[in-house]
C-alpha cells in the first residue's frame, strides 16, 4: 500500500511540471499580450512598448521564461499582471470563494447520485426508475448557464411574491460579509445549477455499476445464504459498486471547474472564474498561467487522494 | 404434461423419525424467462424426488436446463423468470412463497454452491466473515462465538492455519481453496439439502478431487441430501446415488446409478456414453452424435427433443415428444417412444468409426523419419511485480520434445504447468527466453519480420474458444480467404481452395456467406480448424480445441482431428488439462507440472503404467464414467496445492506434495531430491520420467476406495 | 479423407438466425428502439432546419425588421427582438453555426482519439503508457477554461468558427482515445487476433483488417455522445463571450443576449435553450439506441 501511495506521488509530480510546461507554451504562443496596445490608435512609441516588454518579460525566448516563471512561483510570485494586481493574493481571496460552491455541489451531487442511482438500479425498469431515468437523461442535455438564468428569473418573481429577498442573485456574499443564512441564500442558486448538471451524470454511472453488480455472483451466494434483497444490496452490495465511483469524482473534478466557471459567470459572483475571464480578455499572461496551474494542481491533487482512498477501501490493492 | 413422478427407490437410512416422504418434491416444474422479444422456456415441466441424505446427480450439458433447475429451487432464478409448479422441503410449499420466507430456508435448510470460486466470494471482504455472517443470519450467537464456528468450519473442509487464513481475503486464496471457503459457508448451519451447481467444472482435476473430497466431508457432518449438478459424467459416476439426465428442458433419463451406466434405455444417455473419452480405455472408438444441442427456444413440445440427432428417429419422434416411462430397474424411466423395446434401441455401432491406427513411439523420440517439430531445451520466463519487488516466474523451464509426421503429441498438466507457454512460444505468439525450435530443420526463433511471417504459415494453432477465435465481422468467406491473402495464394484459386477446406472439415462450402454467430460451437471450431489448414502448414499446434464444446459435440471434432492429422501427415502438439480427451487423440504424452516435463513417453505406456507419482495422482484423479470402478478404483489423494511459480521448491518442484519423498526415502535421499532437479531418464526402456527414485512409490495401503 | 468418414455426415446447415449478414440484425435490433429513431428524425429535422432554413426563410439573421420586440406571430413566429431582428431567423443561424461545430469535434475528436486509442490498445506496454500519460495531461484541465485561452488568445475577437471547432476538438480527443483503448486492449487479446498474426498478418492490417471494424460500435456511440457534448460546451464558451464572436451567432450567444429580457421578451431566451436542449437530447438519444443494439445481451435468452 505504501509502495502504492508513493508511486502515486511520485507520478504526480512531474505531471503537474509537464502540465505547466505544457501551458506555459501554450499560452505563450497563442498570441501577444501587447497586441491590443500596440493596435492603440495613435500606436505607441516604440521606446515604451520596449519598456513594457522588458518588463514582462516578453523579450526572452520562451523557455528561459518558463524557467524564470518557474523559479518565481518557488518564491511564491506568479508573475507580473497587467492590471497590476497581486496575483497570488487575488488568487487566494478568490479562490475560497469558488471552492466553496464547488466541494459544496460535489457532496450534494454525490450524495444525491448514490441515492437516486442505487434506488434505480433495485427498481430497474420500474415506473420511478423510468421516471427519474428520462429525467436524468433531459437533465444532462440542459446548459448550466440557461438553466441558472432561468433560476435567476424564477427567484426573482419569488422574492417579489414571498416580500423579501430569500434567494440572491448576484453577487457570492463576500462583499456584505454574509454569514449564517443570507449566506445560504447567496449560495443556494449557483450550487443547485452546479450540482444538477453533474448530478445526472454521475446518478447514471452509479446505476451502471449497481447493476453490474447487482447480477455478481456473490450476490447470489449472499442471498442463498438466507439474506433479503435489502440486507444483500447493503452488506454486499454498495460497496463493490462505489468503490469505483470515488475515482469517477475525481476525474470529474475538473469538467466541474469549467461548470463553475460559467455558473459564476451567471450569477457575477467574484470568483476565480470571473478572475479568469478578466484576465484572458486583458491578454493577462501571468493571471493565465497562474490560474491553469493553480487548477490543474487541484485536479492532479484530487486525482491522487481519490486514487488513495480507492486503494485503501480495496482490500485486493491495499495487500499487493 | 403428464405427471412423471419418479420415486425414489428404498430408502437406505431411513432418518430418525422422519417418515417416508423425500425431502425434496419437484413437480411439474416450468421455468421461464421473458425478454423483450420472446419468452423461452428454459425447464419446461420436471418431477423428480430427493431423499434425505442421498447425492442425486443432474447431468446434462447447455441448454437443458440444470443450471436453472438448480437455481429455482432455491428461487434465485432472478427476476426476469418465472415459476411454475411445485417444490415441496419437508412438505413446505417453495414456489410462491414470499421472499421472507425463502429467506429462512435458504441458507439453513438448503444451501447452494456455484460455479466460479472466483467471482461467488465478496472480494472486499474477509473470508472469515463471510463465513460469520453466514452463521449469525439464523442462530443468534455472540461474535466470538461465530468467530470460532466460522474457524471450526474452515478447518472441517480443509483449510489449512484456518484461524489465521480466516482474516485473509478471497483474492489471496487459490480456486481450489476458495470454493472450499463457499462449501464451508453451505455447511454453516447444517442444511437438510445441499445444491452444489457445476461446483468443480471451473478447477483442476486434482482439485477437483480434493473439493469433491471436501463437500463429502460436509455431507457427512451435516447428513445433508446433495443435488449435483454437472456436464461431467465421471463425476456423476463416483458420486451419486441415482442421476436425471435433462435434455431440452426436460429429464430424459432417470434412475439409479448403475441402471443408468450400464442398462440405459434413451438413445441420448447412451449417445452420450459412447462419444465421451475414457481415460481406461483410450482405444474405445468415440461415436459422435450429429448435431448440437438444441437452444430452448426452439422447443415447443411437439416433438422429442432429441429427435434432430437420433440415429433411430422415427415419424413418431418427430410428431409427438415422449413421456418418461418405467423401464426395468428401481425408478428407471426414459423419455422415449421405445424406450421399453430394448431390441429396437440396440448398442451404437461402433465400425461406423474408423479409428486410425495408432503410431508407437518410443519415449523421447518419434518413430519413424525425421521429426518435423523438434523443441529442445525451451524456457520461458517472465518478470511480475509481486509484494514490492520484481520476481521472475519460470513458466516454462527446459522443455523439449520432438514431433513425426503423423504424429500426436499431447501434453498435460494444471493450471500454471506451463503447457499454454510451450504451445505460444512454439509458435511465437510470445517470444522465448532460451531454447530452440526447428520445423524440419529451420530454425523458428532466429528469424523476424518477413520471413518470420513467411514461417509461420508452416505451423498454425487451433484456438480454444469458439466465440472468440473467429471475427464476428467477417464472413467465412473472409476468414478463410486471410491466411490465403496473407500467404499470396493465387487469387483466382482461392474459392475453390476454401471450398476444399471448407469439405475437409464436414462444412458444406456453401456457408461461404454466413457469419460466425450463424454456426454453432462445435462448427466454430471445424471453421477454426479450416483456418489453420488454409496454409497446408506441416504442424499443427491445438491449444484447448475441444474444451469450451458440449460433450456430445467434442467426439466429431476429436475424431475429424484424427482423421485429418493421420491424412495430411501433420505434426500435432495437443494441449488438454482433459486427459480422457488427451489420452485418445494422443500417440504419445508429456506431463508437465511447473514448467517441466516430468513424464514422457508413448500413450499407452503412461496411461496404463505411469513412473511418475504425479503422474499417478492425475490418472486416480480423473473421474471415470463407470460407477463400479468409479466405486472400487484406490484413489491417490494428493494434498496441498500446486506451489507459486514464483517460488517453486529447489530441486525436484514435485517433492513438496510426493508420496515418495514422505514415505519412502532416507533423509540422504531426500537431500537429493531437494537439491538436483531430475533429468528424464527412460524406465525400462520406455516411457521417461524425471524422478531420482521412481521405484520407490510405497505400496498403497488397501482401504483407500471410495465405496467405504 | 476417406469416404466412410463419419464426420462427412454431420455436414449440416448452419441455424439461420436473423438474417444473413451482420448489418441487418443489428439495424433491425435499433429500429425497434422506437425513442432512438424518433430521436433521429428530429435530429435530421433539425439539420434541415438550421442548414435549409436559412435559404428559404424570407427573413435573414442579421438583418433588422421594423418589428421590435414582437412577440410569437404568423409573421415572425418566433417574435422579434429589440432591434427587429427576426428570433426566427437567428435561431437558424445560431443553430447552424452551433451544429456545424458540434459535428465537426464530434468528428475531428472521434477520428484522432480512436486512431490514437486503437495504437495506444493494441500495442501496450510503452506505447500505451506514453499515450495515456498525454491524454491525463490534457484531461488536467478544464476545458471551458484552455478553450477559451486558446481562443480568445490567439485570434481575440477575430476568432472564426473554425478556430473554435479546432480547440474544442483538441480538448475532446482524449475522452474518446481512453474509450477505443480500453476496447482495443479486449480485441487486442481476443483469439482472431492471435490467429491472424499466426497467419502472418502485419500490425497494421490486423488494426485495419479486425481491430477498427470491430470498434466501429464504440466509435459511433463516441460520435453521438461528443456531438451533445460539444454543443454544450460551445455554447457555454460563446455565452461567456469567448465562443462565436458577433457578428456572426451561436445558441449561446443568442441566449447571453436575452438574459436580461427574459421577462420582457421571453421568446428571444426560450427558443434558443430548447434547440440547445433538443440537439444534446436527440443526439443522446441516438447515441443510447445504438449502444443498446450493439449489445449482444439484448437478444440473448436464458442461459443453459
Amino acid at each position: 500500500m505504501l509502495r502504492y501511495a508513493t508511486k502515486r506521488l511520485l507520478i504526480a509530480v512531474p505531471m503537474l511540471l509537464m502540465a505547466s510546461f505544457v501551458m506555459f507554451l501554450m499560452v505563450s504562443f497563442s498570441g501577444d499580450p501587447l497586441s491590443r496596445i500596440r493596435s492603440q490608435d495613435p500606436p505607441p512609441p516604440p521606446e515604451a512598448l520596449e519598456s513594457l516588454e522588458k518588463q514582462l518579460g516578453l523579450d526572452k525566448p520562451v523557455l528561459e521564461r518558463y524557467v524564470i516563471w518557474l523559479f518565481g512561483l518557488f518564491r511564491g510570485d506568479f508573475g507580473q499582471s497587467i492590471m497590476n494586481i497581486d496575483i497570488g493574493a487575488e488568487l487566494g481571496n478568490r479562490v475560497t470563494v469558488s471552492f466553496r460552491l464547488i466541494f459544496l455541489a460535489i457532496i450534494i451531487a454525490a450524495v444525491v447520485a448514490v441515492i437516486v442511482g442505487v434506488v434505480g438500479a433495485l427498481r430497474q425498469y420500474g415506473f420511478v426508475d423510468n421516471v427519474v431515468s428520462t429525467v436524468v437523461f433531459v437533465l444532462l442535455a440542459v446548459p448550466v448557464f440557461w438553466l441558472g438564468v432561468l433560476l435567476k428569473h424564477w427567484a426573482v418573481s419569488f422574492n417579489e411574491t414571498v416580500g423579501s429577498t430569500v434567494f440572491y442573485t448576484i453577487g457570492d456574499g463576500s462583499r456584505q460579509n454574509a454569514t449564517g443564512l443570507a449566506l445560504i441564500g447567496f449560495l443556494v442558486l449557483p450550487t443547485i445549477v452546479l450540482t444538477v448538471n453533474v448530478f445526472a451524470s454521475w446518478s447514471r454511472y452509479v446505476r451502471a455499476s449497481m447493476v453490474e453488480v447487482m447480477n455478481a455472483d456473490y450476490m447470489k451466494l449472499a442471498r442463498a445464504k438466507g439474506l433479503s434483497r435489502g440486507q444483500a444490496v447493503w452488506k454486499h452490495g454498495l460497496r463493490n459498486a462505489l468503490l469505483p465511483f470515488v475515482t469517477i469524482v475525481a476525474l470529474d473534478f475538473s469538467a466541474l471547474v469549467g461548470g463553475a466557471v460559467v455558473t459564476e459567470s451567471v450569477f457575477q459572483w467574484r470568483g476565480m472564474g470571473d478572475f479568469l475571464l478578466t484576465g484572458i480578455r486583458n491578454l493577462d499572461v501571468n493571471v493565465v498561467m497562474a490560474w491553469l496551474l493553480i487548477f490543474a494542481a487541484a485536479t492532479i491533487l484530487m486525482n491522487l487522494i481519490a486514487d488513495l482512498v480507492y486503494g485503501l477501501l480495496d482490500p485486493r490493492i491495499r495487500h499487493s | 404434461m403428464s405427471a412423471d413422478i419418479v420415486t425414489a427407490p428404498d430408502m437406505r437410512e431411513p432418518s430418525s423419525g422422519a417418515g417416508r416422504h423425500p425431502l425434496l418434491q419437484v413437480r411439474d416444474l416450468v421455468v421461464t424467462f421473458a425478454t423483450p422479444t420472446n419468452t423461452v422456456n428454459a425447464v419446461r415441466g420436471i418431477s423428480f424426488d430427493v431423499a434425505r441424505g442421498e447425492v442425486v446427480g443432474i447431468v446434462g450439458e447447455s441448454g437443458s436446463g440444470k443450471s436453472v433447475t438448480a437455481t429455482a429451487i432455491m428461487g434465485l432464478h432472478g427476476e426476469t423468470a418465472r415459476i411454475k409448479g411445485s417444490i415441496r422441503l419437508d412438505g413446505d410449499e417453495l414456489v410462491g412463497a414470499s421472499d421472507k420466507a425463502l429467506g429462512k430456508v435458504r441458507g439453513k435448510r438448503i444451501a447452494m454452491i456455484f460455479q466460479d470460486p472466483m467471482t461467488s466470494l465478496n472480494p472486499v471482504m474477509t473470508v472469515g466473515n463471510q463465513v460469520k455472517e453466514a452463521v449469525l443470519i439464523h442462530r443468534s450467537m455472540s461474535g466470538a462465538e461465530a468467530q470460532a464456528e466460522s474457524i471450526r468450519l474452515l478447518e472441517l473442509v480443509g483449510i489449512p492455519n484456518a484461524a489465521e487464513r480466516a482474516a485473509s481475503y478471497p483474492h489471496e486464496f487459490s480456486g481450489g481453496m476458495r470454493q472450499r471457503v463457499v462449501i464451508a459457508i453451505a455447511m454453516a448451519n447444517d442444511p437438510d439439502l445441499i445444491i452444489a451447481d457445476e461446483p468443480t467444472t471451473a478447477l483442476d482435476v486434482t482439485v477437483q478431487a480434493q473439493v469433491l473430497d471436501a463437500l463429502e466431508v460436509a455431507r457427512k457432518h451435516t447428513n445433508a441430501a446433495l443435488i449435483l449438478v454437472t456436464h461431467d459424467l465421471g463425476v456423476v459416476a463416483g458420486r451419486a446415488d441415482r442421476v436425471m439426465v435433462m435434455y431440452g428442458g426436460r429429464a430424459v433419463e432417470t434412475g439409479d446409478v448403475d441402471d443408468l451406466f450400464y442398462r440405459s434405455r434413451m438413445p441420448y444417455t447412451r449417445g452420450l456414453l459412447a462419444s465421451i473419452p475414457r481415460l481406461d480405455n483410450r482405444l474405445l472408438p468415440l461415436i459422435p452424435i450429429k448435431g448440437s444441442p438444441p437452444s430452448p427456444a426452439s422447443l415447443d413440445g411437439s416433438h422429442c427433443p432429441f429427435a434432430a440427432r437420433c440415429e433411430f428417429v422415427t415419424e413418431l419422434c418427430t410428431s409427438s415428444e415422449p413421456p418418461l416411462i418405467d423401464v426395468p430397474g428401481a425408478g428407471h424411466r426414459a423419455a422415449c417412444h421405445y424406450a421399453s423395446d430394448y431390441a429396437r434401441v440396440p448398442e451404437r455401432n461402433p465400425d461406423l468409426v474408423e479409428a486410425p491406427p495408432r503410431v508407437p513411439g518410443t519415449a523421447l523420440a518419434p518413430s519413424d523419419g525425421e521429426p518435423v517439430l523438434s523443441v529442445q531445451h525451451l524456457t520461458k520466463n517472465y518478470s511480475v511485480r509481486s509484494k514490492n519487488k520484481k520476481r521472475t516466474v519460470h513458466a516454462v523451464a527446459d522443455v523439449s520434445f520432438d514431433i513425426a509426421p503423423g504424429e500426436t503429441l499431447g501434453l498435460v498438466g494444471e493450471s500454471g504447468c506451463g503447457k499454454s507457454s510451450v504451445s505460444r512460444s512454439v509458435v511465437r505468439l510470445q517470444d522465448m527466453t532460451g531454447g530452440r525450435v526447428t520445423l524440419n530443420g529451420d530454425d523458428l526463433a532466429a528469424v523476424s519480420g518477413r520471413r518470420l511471417r513467411v514461417m509461420r504459415r508452416r505451423i498454425q494453432m487451433v484456438f480454444q474458444d469458439p466465440y472468440s477465435s473467429l471475427d464476428p465481422r467477417m464472413s467465412v468467406e473472409d476468414i478463410l480467404a486471410e491466411p490465403l491473402r496473407l500467404s499470396k495464394y493465387p487469387q483466382a484459386d482461392r474459392a475453390a481452395r476454401i471450398a476444399e477446406l471448407l469439405s475437409a472439415v464436414g462444412l458444406s462450402p456453401t456457408m461461404v456467406t454466413r457469419y460466425p454467430h450463424e454456426f454453432s460451437g462445435g462448427q466454430r471450431q471445424r471453421l477454426g480448424i479450416a483456418r489453420a489448414l488454409a496454409t497446408d502448414p506441416e504442424v499443427l499446434v491445438l491449444d484447448e480445441p475441444v474444451s469450451a464444446l458440449d460433450v456430445s459435440v467434442q467426439a466429431g471434432v476429436i475424431n475429424l482431428l484424427r482423421n485429418l492429422i493421420r491424412d495430411r501427415q501433420l505434426g500435432a502438439l495437443f494441449i488438454a488439462h482433459d486427459l480422457s480427451v488427451v489420452a485418445h487423440i494422443s500417440d504419445r504424452i508429456a506431463v508437465m507440472y511447473l514448467g517441466r516435463i516430468v513424464e514422457i513417453g508413448d500413450s499407452e505406456d503412461v496411461f496404463t503404467n505411469p513412473v511418475h507419482p504425479y503422474t499417478k495422482a492425475l490418472i486416480s484423479a480423473v473421474p471415470l464414467p463407470d460407477p463400479i470402478l468409479e466405486r472400487t478404483r484406490e484413489s491417490i489423494q494428493l494434498h496441498g496445492e500446486v506451489p507459486s511459480p514464483l517460488d517453486p521448491p529447489s530441486g525436484c518442484p514435485f517433492r513438496t506434495r510426493c508420496a515418495i519423498f514422505e514415505q519412502s526415502l532416507t533423509e540422504e535421499q531426500r537431500t537429493r531430491c531437494r537439491g538436483e532437479v531430475p533429468a528424464l531418464i527412460p524406465h525400462e526402456s520406455r516411457q521417461a520420467a524425471a524422478c531420482h527414485f521412481p521405484d520407490l512409490y510405497p505400496v498403497p495401503q488397501p482401504a483407500a476406495t471410495r465405496a467405504d | 479423407m476417406t469416404v466412410t468418414d463419419p464426420s462427412l455426415s454431420l455436414v449440416e446447415a448452419a441455424v439461420p438466425v436473423q438474417g444473413r449478414s451482420r448489418m441487418p440484425a443489428f439495424l433491425r435490433r435499433y429500429l425497434r428502439n422506437r425513442v432512438s429513431v424518433a430521436a433521429l428524425i428530429v435530429f435530421l429535422l433539425i439539420l434541415v432546419f438550421a442548414f435549409v432554413g436559412p435559404m428559404v426563410w424570407k427573413y435573414s439573421f442579421d438583418v433588422f425588421t421594423d418589428d421590435n420586440s414582437q412577440p410569437p406571430s404568423l409573421d415572425h413566429p418566433f417574435g422579434t427582438d429589440s432591434s427587429g431582428y427576426d428570433t426566427l431567423a437567428q435561431v437558424m443561424r445560431g443553430t447552424q453555426r452551433s451544429v456545424q461545430i458540434a459535428l465537426f469535434v464530434a468528428l475531428t475528436a472521434t477520428i484522432i482519439g480512436a486512431v490514437v486509442g486503437a495504437l495506444a490498445g493494441y500495442y501496450g506496454k510503452l506505447v500505451d503508457a506514453v499515450i495515456m500519460r498525454i491524454v491525463d495531461l490534457v484531461l488536467v484541465f478544464p476545458s471551458v477554461a484552455v478553450a477559451a485561452v486558446l481562443a480568445y488568445m490567439s485570434m481575440g475577437t477575430e476568432t472564426s468558427w473554425i478556430t473554435i471547432a479546432i480547440v474544442l476538438s483538441l480538448l475532446a480527443w482524449p475522452i474518446v482515445a481512453r474509450v477505443v483503448r480500453s476496447t482495443a486492449l479486449t480485441l487486442a487479446g481476443t483469439e482472431y487476433v492471435q490467429a491472424a498474426r499466426g497467419a502472418g498478418a502485419t500490425d497494421l492490417s490486423i488494426i485495419v483488417r479486425h481491430l477498427i471494424p470491430n470498434s466501429m460500435g464504440t466509435i459511433t456511440v463516441a460520435v453521438t455522445v461528443l456531438t451533445a457534448t460539444a454543443i454544450l460546451s460551445e455554447t457555454s464558451l460563446s455565452y461567456l463571450g469567448f465562443g462565436v464572436q458577433p457578428p456572426d451567432t451561436s445558441l449561446g450567444l443568442l441566449i447571453a443576449n436575452a438574459q436580461a429580457a427574459i421577462i420582457t421578451r421571453p421568446w428571444i431566451f426560450y427558443f434558443p435553450g430548447f434547440f440547445i436542449i433538443l440537439i444534446a437530447l436527440t443526439s443522446s438519444f441516438i447515441g443510447d439506441g445504438l449502444r443498446r443494439a450493439l449489445d449482444p445481451r439484448q437478444s440473448a435468452g436464458a442461459g443453459s
